[in-house]
């Protein structure tokens, strides 16, 4: 698995995330979400919704996301990451993983 | 609660209120604003300019920059006056790059020639004369009489937006009305 | 460029509209002094009352024709100026970098408060500091209830419903919630029964 379809795989995950709503591009400069039937589309197919970088300290990842109100959002949040660190771990990636970033852009 | 009920009742919600929440990210507060006061933003816009090419350009680009500024706006119920001056500014630099951006002196070209007499024939009431009359100044008598009788700005605001000194927009101001009177005499 | 300024009925005009611009009649004695000053205080009167008129227009004045031209203003917002300081969250591991954005919180501040029936949110703000855990943190929310509503009874209710959220959503920490009633509005006569 190269990393970008690494990414791919790691974004499906997180939309599994029970909580999760979207994810969102977390490329620079891009409009996220604007009006809901924008986010509906973006929902179907996020450019990119998971950055992930390596360096000397091992792979880092990062995810914008939007998550609902029926459980906290800071357990949705806690989920999301635990989720990512299971599957790289899994991945196995020869320099480990450096840091795991998630981002709730949104709440409800 | 759906959109439509939100939307709707956000529409009873003070311009304070909705400002303020567009302040904080809420898009459907700003879209209110924009109904709000969308209509009058198009029809200063277009007097500024001239004509209603451009305008609404002038006025999208208005809202987009509103947006990423009403954190700044300390008074947010006079969010009104600040839409209206952030659109002022816009119309005044689209016509600044029309001259390619050179000093407002040199804005004081007459206007091109136009067929009088079939404008005059269209022409049906004070308002429709005096809208010819300004189609017919030079940009830079316009843009100062626009924003001193319609707009409601001072001298040293008008001197500041244009860049030129009180005495030069007094001058510019006085040819305006002058030939905007001349101007409405002859449609009469 | 001064040649114009020479003539004496540009002056006339002048005075003639420092007064009006002051909001003050311009005195009597110069009126009558001469039929052009008459009529220039005619015209000058004529084109003001046309300048008024000129963005005479409806309040919400736009029509169905527009929706395309508000949709393309709304697309082209900048969603990402919003976010705000980044508000951490807690997580026993050094590798999780875990945050809620500003702009997730005050959405959150919102949805709560417009939950509580007769209130509209306004503007949100977190003082303090919000970006280091444990920070003790006022939420300043602006409001406005429905008319008639008794209004230290919606406050409350809006302070209640905004704790909530918080609590059950963040990890601030929360020391006041302090609500100010900025405005009074007036519920749709066609709104009635569809608020939730």
């Amino acid at each position: 698995m190269n990393d970008s379809e690494l990414a791919r795989e790691l974004g499906r995950l997180v939309l599994e995330v029970p909580g999760v709503l979207q994810s969102y591009d977390t490329r620079p400069a891009v409009v996220a979400a604007v009006t809901d039937a924008a986010a509906a589309l973006l929902r179907q197919a996020p450019a990119e919704p998971i950055t992930l970088s390596r360096g000397p300290e091992g792979i880092a990842v990062a995810v914008k996301i939007a998550v609902d109100d029926d459980r906290p959002a800071a357990e949705t949040c806690r989920d999301v990451y635990s989720v990512l660190m299971d599957a790289l771990q899994e991945q196995g990636p020869p320099a480990g993983v450096a840091s795991i970033s998630v981002e709730v852009s949104r709440i409800g | 609660m759906a959109d439509v009920d939100r939307l709707s009742s956000l529409a009873e919600a003070s311009d304070r209120i909705l400002a303020g929440r567009a302040a904080d990210g809420d898009v459907r507060g700003f879209e209110v604003l924009i109904r709000r006061h969308g209509a009058l933003m198009r029809a200063y816009a277009a007097r500024i300019l001239g004509s209603n090419a451009d305008v609404d350009d002038v006025v999208q680009d208005a809202f987009i920059t509103a947006w990423d500024k009403l954190p700044e706006l300390e008074d947010l119920s006079a969010v009104k006056s600040w839409l209206m001056r952030i659109v002022n500014h816009k119309a005044i630099d689209r016509i600044r790059a029309r001259h390619d951006h050179a000093p407002i002196e040199d804005w004081d070209d007459p206007a091109p020639e136009r067929e009088q007499p079939e404008r005059q024939a269209e022409t049906h009431s004070q308002q429709d004369s005096l809208v010819r009359a300004l189609e017919l100044l030079p940009d830079a008598q316009r843009n100062c009489w626009v924003m001193k009788e319609v707009g409601g700005f001072s001298y040293d605001e008008i001197s500041a937006e244009l860049g030129v000194p009180p005495s030069t927009v007094r001058g510019l101001l006085a040819r305006a009305r002058r030939r905007l009177m001349t101007e409405m005499e002859e449609w009469r | 460029m001064n040649a114009a300024n020479d003539d004496p009925a540009d002056d006339i005009v002048d005075v003639l509209s420092d007064y009006l611009d002051r909001g003050v009649e311009p005195p009597r004695e110069l009126i009558e002094q001469s039929p052009e000053n008459h009529l220039a205080l005619a015209a000058l009167l004529r084109v003001r009352e046309a300048a008024r008129s000129l963005i005479d227009v409806d309040e919400g004045g736009l029509s169905t024709g527009d929706e395309g031209w508000i949709d393309s203003i709304l697309t082209n917002l900048h969603r990402e100026v919003k976010a705000g300081r980044a508000i951490p969250l807690t997580h026993p591991s050094p590798r999780a970098n875990l945050t809620l954005t500003e702009g997730a919180v005050r959405g959150l501040v919102r949805a709560a408060g417009d939950s509580v029936d007769g209130v509209l949110v306004g503007r949100c703000v977190l003082d303090g500091d919000v970006t280091v855990a444990g920070s003790p943190v006022v939420v300043r929310v602006e409001a406005s209830v429905f008319w008639g509503e008794p209004i230290p009874a919606a406050a409350e209710r809006l302070r209640v419903a905004i704790a909530g959220a918080l609590i059950q959503h963040t990890e601030l920490a929360i020391e006041a919630v302090d609500v100010t009633i900025t405005d009074v509005h007036l519920r749709r006569t066609d709104d009635e029964g569809q608020q939730s």
